[in-house]
């Protein structure tokens, strides 16, 4: 069995945006040359904010999107040569929102089993029904819940559906994408023990996509940190937050804010300018914000440096 | 000595089809100018309802009771609507979750701003739009005479937030009430807005009451703090006080569900608050918690609630300590 679970090469997906009319268009590299590797049985975390291109690579991944160019392997099988079927049987989603994400007019034993009779796998119905009685049991539903509709289960219960669902066909990959931002704090907990029990149970491979870089931190084996497209620093979970050395990182990492009275407001010293992905800035994309700037962040782009286990892109790194 | 805010025995009743919901019960706090009490809860807790409560801006079908609520000495459970609105947006402001949902998005940014100084002061066009200019750049937004001729759907989250916070500021306001304002902005805009409503509060004496379910916000904002559970609030302390030293077992499980980067061992399970927020419907007794409490005992179903004062200043509302 290939070690790697997932493994993406120079991913790239660009959209052509129209600039209003008469105005012609211009591309929008929302995934510019992503390269990652991950593990079989490991949990990628990755984080970005909002325009960073974390949402549109998780398309890429499901084949919810066409790649433009680069390559997405998983289980040693690129995504190009399987049909949307072939991907749906190795790689499932757990989305955010657990109120939009279940169809409210079918009951959770057709939620859950979906897949299975969608991908023409279902069997008898006896089998089928043991197959869902399984799974509801492996993420602590109780099976009376069957027969229950969407709008009569907690937040908690519909997200522990929307795993049900991704995992009864024991995919490879489970690509959860904020799973537990629409979550209270103690429901939160709850699904997130549910997803690192499982995790060891049925030694599954996550990609977490998540702002919340305390449940990165928690969870996650490795970190990505994206920015406008690109991956601009990656390594194991550790060694990130003890030493970041991208002046994103160690921003993104500053305004975390734990409960620790005693340390105030953090101050990031990044300027107020928004990162816009249909108009770039040049050289390094991050130099607008940046405290480190210098000439050259200005006009040239940074290149990868992959030493001791982690990636950073970046002129002026802290050491590592 | 004159009461900035005193809020004893607020009380929010919706009538819903199930019966009547008692969102808010009995919820009594203090605050003083230049102070920031984090009201804290998970959703549906009442934390909402207490502040358009305070506000008097219900659903309809919702109806208040207080013993006391008084604001800058004035009785604000018996002023009439037209009191009530030249008050709100005036020395007392209010900002929202979702900036995008409180702008009017057919209006510019500099419309909407100089329409609330005009709303509750006589100013000229020219002197209002000089003290929009003067907030935005206190807000810490550049250009600001350009920023006035866009439309909200034209500029980013972390923007239009500021864009809310100067609105608010536009007639000096004593008190500011924030509803959860950052949680739809990205962490690192997050800092820099409540870093800004920090210096803000402390340049203009503000008093903040700052609502929200993030405990990390709380804890670093906030002087005091008061945790609420199914419209109750449960424990009320200083800021550094709670987090050291929880107390009631609502506040400590939620402590341990959140895991904190460099404290909480990496993949150990998280603390679990088993069961589910009851929901506040008909008669109530006993402690709302009893039911998710590793501590309950039979006494907690038929006891009076009384917050108890542990020291002056902290309080918890559980009859096991």
């Amino acid at each position: 069995m290939p070690e790697d679970a997932l493994k993406i090469v120079d991913a790239t997906k660009t959209y052509s945006v129209s600039m209003g009319a008469f105005r012609g268009r211009r591309p929008l590299h929302a995934v510019n040359g992503v390269n990652l590797t991950v593990p079989r049985g490991s949990v990628l975390g990755l984080v970005g904010e909002s325009g960073c291109g974390k949402t549109t690579l998780a398309k890429l991944i499901l084949g919810l999107e066409k790649i433009t160019s680069g390559e997405i392997c998983i289980g040693g099988q690129a995504i190009s040569s399987l049909g949307s079927k072939g991907i749906a049987k190795r790689v499932q989603p757990v989305f955010q929102d657990p109120y939009s994400s279940l169809n409210p007019r079918k009951s959770i034993f057709k939620i859950i089993s979906l897949p299975l009779r969608a991908l023409g796998v279902a069997g008898t119905r006896k089998e089928l029904n043991a197959r869902v009685d399984e799974i509801m049991d492996i993420v602590g539903l109780p099976p009376t819940l069957k027969h229950n509709y969407p709008n009569q289960l907690s937040g908690g219960q519909r997200q522990r559906v929307a795993v049900a669902r991704a995992l009864i066909m024991r995919p490879e990959v489970a690509l959860c994408d904020e799973p537990t931002s629409a979550l209270d704090v103690s429901v939160q907990a709850q699904i997130l023990n549910m997803l690192m029990k499982l995790r060891r149970e049925l030694n599954l491979t996550y990609v977490l996509i998540t702002h919340d870089l305390a449940v990165v931190d928690h969870m996650a084996t490795r970190v990505a940190v994206m920015y406008l497209g690109r991956i601009v620093e990656e390594a194991e979970t550790g060694a990130l937050f003890q030493k970041p050395c991208h002046p994103y990182t160690q921003a993104l990492l500053k305004s975390v804010l734990t409960p620790e009275p005693k340390l105030g407001v953090p101050e990031t010293h990044l300027g107020i300018t928004y990162p816009n992905p249909i108009d770039p800035p040049s050289g390094c994309t991050f130099h607008p914000r940046c405290p480190r700037k210098k000439n050259k962040c200005t006009d040239t782009v940074p290149q990868p440096i992959i030493k001791s286990g982690r990636l950073v892109e970046c002129h002026y790194p802290d050491s590592f | 000595m004159s009461a900035f805010l005193e809020v004893e025995e607020l009380s929010v009743d919706l009538h819903v089809p199930a019966g009547i919901l008692h969102a808010v019960r009995d919820v009594s706090f203090d605050l003083k100018r230049g102070e920031t009490l984090g009201l804290v809860g998970e959703s549906g807790c009442g934390k909402s309802m207490t502040a358009l409560a305070i506000m008097n801006l219900l659903p309809s079908g919702g109806i208040r009771s207080a013993r006391k609520l008084i604001f800058e000495d004035q009785d604000l459970m018996s002023a009439n609507e037209k009191t009530m609105a030249s008050i709100r947006g005036g020395r007392m402001a209010m900002i929202f979750q979702e900036p995008m949902t409180s702008l009017d998005p057919c209006y510019t940014v500099g419309n909407q701003l100089v329409e609330v100084i005009r709303e509750h002061q006589h100013v000229t066009l020219k002197e209002a739009g000089d003290r929009a200019v003067f907030l935005l750049e206190k807000v810490g937004i550049t250009g600001s005479s350009s920023r006035l001729k866009q439309y909200p759907h034209q500029l980013s989250g972390g923007l239009r937030q500021r864009i809310m916070i100067s609105m608010g500021l536009m007639c000096g306001p004593s008190l500011m009430i924030a509803d959860e304002p950052t949680t739809a902005l990205d962490v690192t805009i997050q800092a820099q807005i409540l870093a800004l409503l920090v210096s803000i509060q402390k340049e203009f004496n503000m008093g903040l009451i700052l609502i929200t379910h993030d405990l990390g916000v709380v804890a670093r904002m906030a002087d005091r703090v008061a945790v609420m559970y199914c419209g109750q609030i449960v424990e009320t302390g200083d800021s550094g006080d709670i987090f050291e030293n929880p107390l009631h077992p609502y506040t400590r499980g939620l402590m341990d569900c959140i895991p904190v980067p460099g404290k909480t061992e990496r993949g150990q399970e998280l603390g679990n608050i088993p069961g589910i927020v009851p929901t506040p419907i008909g008669d109530l007794w006993g402690c709302p918690f009893r039911n998710r409490c590793h501590l309950a005992a039979p006494g907690c179903a038929d006891k009076d609630l009384n917050i108890t004062e542990i020291s002056p200043g902290r309080t918890c509302c559980c009859a096991r300590l």
